[in-house]
């Protein structure tokens, strides 16, 4: 590799899971900085995600767009990553200005990357700046260098890819070998084209004798780090991880792990057995409860599921013998993979590969293009992967265009070919040219949001129907709110997680609330402000694990035996205690779980205020598509009539229905617009908001955030004296 | 009379099979239901707990009664992706 830029450096030493020290890159410059931060830093951003905040806070504007110079890419795991003693300890977040909602997003993604940079010295990385030329940035903690370089060139086909390129960078800059101590991030062709790239996080398994990969699937980090001309990022250090944080209390640490791990242990295997299938292990039970997306989440579930329920994925595609997981130690291990699948579409057919997944969220990305195949689910988490495509923005943009067509918005003059359900064809050749810039394949992959303007613009052309008709019904079922797409759940049924998709500050992605099951199949949020607490405290807990490097499934799906005795067991709260543990254990802090979520919102307060000024903060911005709250249209509502008919019925206390199937439909929409806006009235008076969801100063202040930025954002939006 | 008792997930793959029809009596309540099934499957862990009885997909009180047709589904806690 052609080196531009190369610095000595020496590494700083952890302590308490910190180094306190954030490497900065201007690519514009090609400067390199070790940013040392102040000790008050760590304890009011945490880590993680809140460094991605404070971040982009200081450093951006109002005006600053995802390919702004100013931007700042921001990679940090947290105070807790890096420790195998504990189950999860692989994770970390990339945070940035989106392509697709211009505001903060930050994904969180697996693998070893944060671990090693950590081990280099550096809590976090943040990029700024455009480069001319594509580079490489080389983190070497063993040597002591901080490089970059020239982005080498090794052939159409492998540069185009994230796997490919990844596998050969690593090659070339480990004298051929793979190494477990040696983790890099890429890009791949569809980061050049679309929206939604991703980043992927490649680290080597010695066990199976390849490089797997974790994806930051949501919002285009991906297409940021291309835009920036960062192709790749390389972390290098042999030092030893078992204890690497240097806990304050080092037996703190291996209880709170072993507490946990004996619980996964335990309960996993009586629960959903994620460690044997992975998160495919969801899509039964999604099917069964009408929450798998098929036909652009017109439906929930499909005579055709059972084809790719996880026992077909176990059997056909899982290697059962090697150990998974993402990172050392996590005994939940849930990152399934095929080895040796053959792909048998697309540009690669006949080649031989390991698909890592699939996540439930790709499976759910495929049944939304009606898609029931198991080998296409797996080849196309193959392709997403290697051509840099988040699944689930380019399985719901996918299906968003499929629907128009079926409508009679979009002609085959319009795509080049026919857009239909439940072709693998179809669905390989929008991959393909989502990945490449092609044909349709280019309103594809600007996402729903933009792709609905284009739509109506083209119809409004052909038809001359009034545009303003065309977009009220196009935003009916194009399922995306503040510019990101839907994730894989029908909330349509379940009123707290139409809350948890609306409110959800970086757009709809579950990792804020999934609250579907205790309000909908448990019946445990029956009233308005029961849910209005679940939408306050699952948020809190829920972003916190963005901000100190840790994996929630431990967490989430594996139900500690104790919790049924307490007063709200989806929380599962004995479980929490072993985080705190290990919180307290590592940096030394004396915190309770309340302590804990304070933290949290204190980041979720500055992620709103960011918010705010990207104008994505206000009840506007909170709504959702009528498909999210209920049947878009007819044909929905027929698909299961009885259904609605006593849902209507429980609401009007004996009174009588309309008679007319139609007129059932418009009553039952009207009473779900209601009920959200009643949601959204309780949800904000439960965070400190006004009606119009602008948090109150006296919360702002509460969590020291009221700088001169704040009250001058505030003052803008009446809510605050200038 | 019977009841309905289907299975998901892992309670599918032990037992075999989607469903299975169990008799009852006018006084036969949802925790006999648990004991029917763990009789024939032992290896599911059904007992203390460990998954949720719904009854016509809504959850239910242990000794409630059930009645003729009733669809029993164990739950594991799902906690979402």
């Amino acid at each position: 590799m052609k080196t531009i830029q190369s610095v000595s450096y020496k590494p700083e030493s952890i302590n308490g899971g910190y180094t306190d020290r954030i490497l900065r890159l201007d690519v514009s410059s090609y400067a390199v900085s070790i940013q040392e931060l102040p000790p008050k830093f760590k304890e009011k951003y945490i880590g993680g995600r809140g460094y991605a905040l404070k971040l982009i806070w200081d450093e951006t504007t109002k005006d600053t767009r995802y390919d702004s110079p100013e931007n700042v890419l921001v990679m940090a795991g947290g105070p807790l990553c890096c420790e195998p003693r504990f189950p999860g300890a692989g994770k970390f977040i990339i945070g940035t200005i989106s392509p697709l909602t211009d505001t903060f997003i930050d994904s969180n993604i697996g693998g070893h990357f944060s671990s090693l940079l950590k081990l280099c010295g550096f809590d976090a990385l943040a990029i700024s700046g455009i480069s001319e030329k594509e580079v490489v940035l080389i983190v070497d903690g063993d040597k002591g260098t901080l490089e970059i370089a020239e982005a080498p060139a090794y052939g159409e086909t492998v540069d185009g890819g994230a796997l490919s390129y990844g596998e050969a960078l690593v090659r070339e800059f480990n004298g051929g070998a793979f190494d477990e101590n040696v983790a890099l991030v890429t890009t791949g062709i569809g980061a050049l084209h679309a929206r939604f790239g991703i980043v992927n996080s490649l680290f080597y398994d010695r066990r199976r004798e390849r490089v797997r990969s974790k994806q930051a699937g949501r919002g285009g980090t991906g297409t940021v780090m291309r835009r920036k001309g960062v192709r790749a990022v390389i972390v290098r250090s042999n030092s030893e991880r078992i204890g690497a944080n240097h806990p304050i209390d080092d037996a703190g640490v291996k209880q709170a792990g072993s507490s946990l791990k004996k619980v996964v242990s335990q309960m996993d295997r009586q629960q959903l057995r994620l460690s044997s299938w992975g998160t495919t292990s969801l899509i039964e039970y999604m099917d069964r409860y009408h929450l798998l997306p098929v036909n652009n989440f017109q439906y929930g579930c499909h005579s055709d599921a059972k084809a790719i329920f996880a026992d077909v994925f176990l059997n056909r595609y899982f290697e059962k013998k090697l150990p998974d997981g993402c990172y050392f130690g996590c005994n939940l291990a849930c990152a399934k993979s095929g080895e040796d699948v053959t792909l048998q579409h697309g540009s690669r057919a006949g080649a031989r590969v390991g698909v890592d997944g699939p996540e439930y969220e790709t499976a759910g990305a495929v049944t939304c293009m009606g898609i029931f195949d198991p080998q296409f689910i797996m080849e196309f988490n193959w392709y997403c992967d290697e051509y840099g495509l988040d699944t689930i923005s380019m399985g719901v943009s996918a299906s968003f265009l499929m629907e128009c067509a079926q409508r009679g918005y979009l002609t085959k003059e319009d795509t080049g070919y026919e857009l239909k359900w439940g072709d693998v064809e179809t669905a390989h050749r929008l991959i393909e040219e989502t990945a490449f810039g092609r044909g349709i394949g280019r309103v594809c992959g600007d996402g729903v949001h933009r792709a609905k303007k284009w739509v109506a613009e083209r119809h409004a052309a052909r038809t001359g129907e009034p545009i303003e008709a065309i977009w009220g019904e196009l935003e009916k079922f194009a399922m995306e709110t503040k510019g990101l797409e839907f994730s894989m759940y029908l909330s349509k049924e379940s009123l707290a997680q139409q809350g948890g998709y609306g409110f959800a500050l970086k757009g709809p992605q579950h990792d804020e609330a999934w609250l579907i099951f205790i309000d909908q199949v448990h019946k445990e949020l029956p009233t308005f402000e029961a849910k209005a607490q679940a939408l306050k405290w699952f948020p809190m807990i829920r972003t916190w694990f963005n901000a100190v490097g840790l994996c929630k499934l431990p967490w989430i799906d594996v139900r500690h035996p104790e919790a049924a005795k307490t007063d709200k067991p989806a929380q599962n709260r004995p479980t929490l205690a072993y985080y705190v543990q290990y919180l307290n254990a590592t940096v030394g802090s004396n915190k309770s779980l309340q302590d804990v979520l304070e933290d949290s919102e204190r980041l979720y307060l500055l992620q709103k205020l960011i918010n705010l000024r990207n104008d994505k903060g206000t009840r506007t911005s909170d709504r959702i598509p009528l498909r999210a709250m209920g049947p878009a249209f007819l044909n929905e509502y027929e698909s299961r009539a009885e259904y609605y008919s006593d849902w209507l019925k429980e609401r009007l206390n004996g009174a009588e229905l309309p008679a007319d199937a139609k007129e059932r439909h418009d009553l039952l929409i009207k009473l779900r617009r209601e009920a959200f806006e009643k949601l959204c009235d309780t949800v904000y008076k439960e965070k400190g908001f006004t009606p119009d969801a602008i948090p109150r100063p006296e919360t702002i202040a509460r969590f020291d955030l009221l700088d001169e930025k704040a009250k001058s954002l505030l003052s803008a939006y009446g809510v605050m004296e200038k | 009379m019977i009841v309905l008792v289907q299975f998901h997930g892992f309670h599918r793959m032990t037992t075999r099979t989607n469903e299975i029809h169990m008799p009852i009596s006018e006084n036969t309540r949802v925790r006999d239901v648990i004991t029917y099934v763990s009789d024939r499957y032992p290896d599911l862990e059904l007992k203390d707990g460990k998954v949720f009885i719904l009854v016509n997909n809504k959850l239910t009180a242990m000794d409630r009664t059930l009645s003729p047709n009733d669809k029993i589904t164990f739950l594991p806690p799902v906690g979402g992706g």
